[in-house]
């Protein structure tokens, strides 16, 4: 073993009772090493005896984020790290494209077909003339009622597609917004929650993906916009738990004052502890406190 | 109750038991950010923040895995990610302040800031492990990726650095 490590072991007390005893005789008789060990030793005691004390208002955040996080604990909020978002970005690529390519097949004869259809020539024909007339109106006649059922059912068919199109059209949106949610400019991650603001029905995975952005967003303005994108959604107790959550973990007042503004809007009465606390914390904005007392006010009527 | 139970237990749902790794570890991880930046708000915020992380990222925990060495991750990246979105707190300008128990007129805490303040970073991590955080050296060396042999060689030239620099200031 090197010099270096048996006087790191010797300093940190990691050597064996017999390995001490050799290395001390070393030290004895080797006052150079001996005067290092000892000058090693002084600075190390020095480092073990500055130690600082944590205090009352770390403890009190800690266990009003735990108290959050228990909250949070009811609901399937399942934050396992899933490999295939990864792959979002580039499934919407593909998906956007594909559905190009798909668009551009299925609409081209959709049109020629309504062309032969509509294109029915204005009767000016001479009275001498009607006989044929007749005639070739009711072969069209017959070609027409030959051609119902088919016409009826492209007519099926053409709004399947659309509606299939829309389907397809959703999904893309929603791979697309996964997509910028997970982008590392906070320009992009905005322009995400402007997306996802417009769709009306969003899967889970969206509301799932706006949550995580809530809880792990470092950008203020993301987290601020994210709590507008959930609000507008159907509002869930999992949404509602997750402001209330998070309102016990953020210490920025213009979050904490959206939040509560959020939570009173929603009439989320779970959030009425977490009030009382925020308006008794003196460490807690001022305009935060006020809020949170006439957002317990609000809630207070609203139970009654 | 180890630290890796009470882990294990908070992965699977039982949140109370995040108490107590709070409580055992919360003076240690206070003690690491402190002497790695100058600032004891922000070190207390980054302390908060190593707990928030733990919370959220409890269904990474794997049972059976080190909760130090898994905790201390989590606390090395809070403070790579306050360094990016910081960069000037890098730099130890200043004495920090303990607290209030702390007794300002000590001058060997002052000299040992300044020496830690100039050692070069990889030093004083190693240090700062080994000091604050209680870990042996495979635990180091499994957080900073290096051998055992490695670790001991650089607690010892980082403790003979830490040591130059101290009696460099305090005898000027």
């Amino acid at each position: 073993m090197l010099n270096e490590q048996i006087i790191t072991d010797y300093l940190l007390g990691h050597l064996s009772e017999a390995e001490r005893v050799v290395f001390e005789q070393r030290l004895s008789a080797d006052p150079v090493l001996r005067k290092e060990v000892e000058e090693l030793r002084r600075v190390w005691q020095v480092l073990q005896n500055v130690e600082a004390e944590t205090d009352i208002e770390m403890d009190s955040k800690f266990y009003r984020a735990l108290q959050g996080e228990k909250m949070l604990e009811t609901t399937v909020v399942a934050f396992k790290p899933q490999p295939w978002q990864n792959y979002m970005r580039y499934a919407a690529a593909i998906a956007g494209i594909t559905l190009t390519f798909w668009i551009g097949r299925q609409t081209a004869p959709t049109q020629i077909e309504y062309r032969t259809i509509t294109a029915a020539p204005p009767v000016t024909k001479p009275i001498d003339s009607l006989q044929p007339i007749q005639q070739q109106e009711s072969i069209t006649e017959v070609a027409n009622l030959a051609d119902e059922p088919k016409k009826k059912s492209k007519d099926e068919t053409i709004a399947q597609q659309i509606a299939s199109l829309r389907r397809n059209m959703k999904m893309t949106q929603e791979l697309v917004i996964l997509g910028l949610l997970k982008d590392r400019s906070a320009s992009e991650r905005l322009k995400g929650l402007n997306y996802a603001a417009a769709l009306n029905d969003p899967k889970p995975a969206v509301i799932q993906a706006l949550i995580k952005t809530l809880r792990e967003d470092e950008s203020l303005n993301v987290r601020l916009s994210t709590i507008e994108t959930l609000e507008r959604f159907k509002q869930t107790d999992e949404v509602k738990r997750v402001l209330v959550s998070q309102l016990t973990q953020t210490d920025e007042p213009a979050e904490q004052t959206s939040l509560i503004e959020t939570l009173v809007r929603m009439k989320a009465k779970e959030s009425l502890p977490i009030f009382e606390q925020l308006q008794k914390d003196e460490k807690v904005d001022n305009s935060v406190r006020l809020l949170a007392r006439s957002g317990i006010g609000e809630l207070s009527m609203i139970t009654e | 109750m180890t630290d890796e139970q009470a882990m294990y237990a908070v992965s699977q749902g039982d949140l109370d038991k995040a108490a107590i790794l709070y409580e055992r570890y919360k003076k240690s991880l206070l003690n690491f950010f402190l002497y790695r930046q100058n600032d004891r708000e922000n070190a207390r915020d980054l302390t908060q923040q190593v707990f928030l992380r733990m919370l959220r990222y409890r269904h990474t925990y794997r049972e059976g895995a080190s909760f130090r060495t898994w905790i201390l991750e989590i606390a090395r990246n809070v403070f790579f990610d306050h360094l990016k979105q910081n960069p000037t707190f890098s730099d130890l300008t200043e004495i920090p302040d303990v607290g209030e128990s702390y007794d300002e007129t000590d001058e060997q805490h002052q000299y040992l800031h300044h020496a830690l303040a100039q050692l070069p970073e990889q030093y004083r991590e190693v240090l700062l492990l080994s000091r604050f955080q209680n870990m042996n050296y495979e635990e180091i060396g499994q957080t900073l990726g290096l051998s055992v042999a490695n670790v001991k060689v650089r607690v010892f030239r980082a403790m003979q650095k830490l040591r130059d620099l101290y009696f460099n200031v305090s005898s000027q």
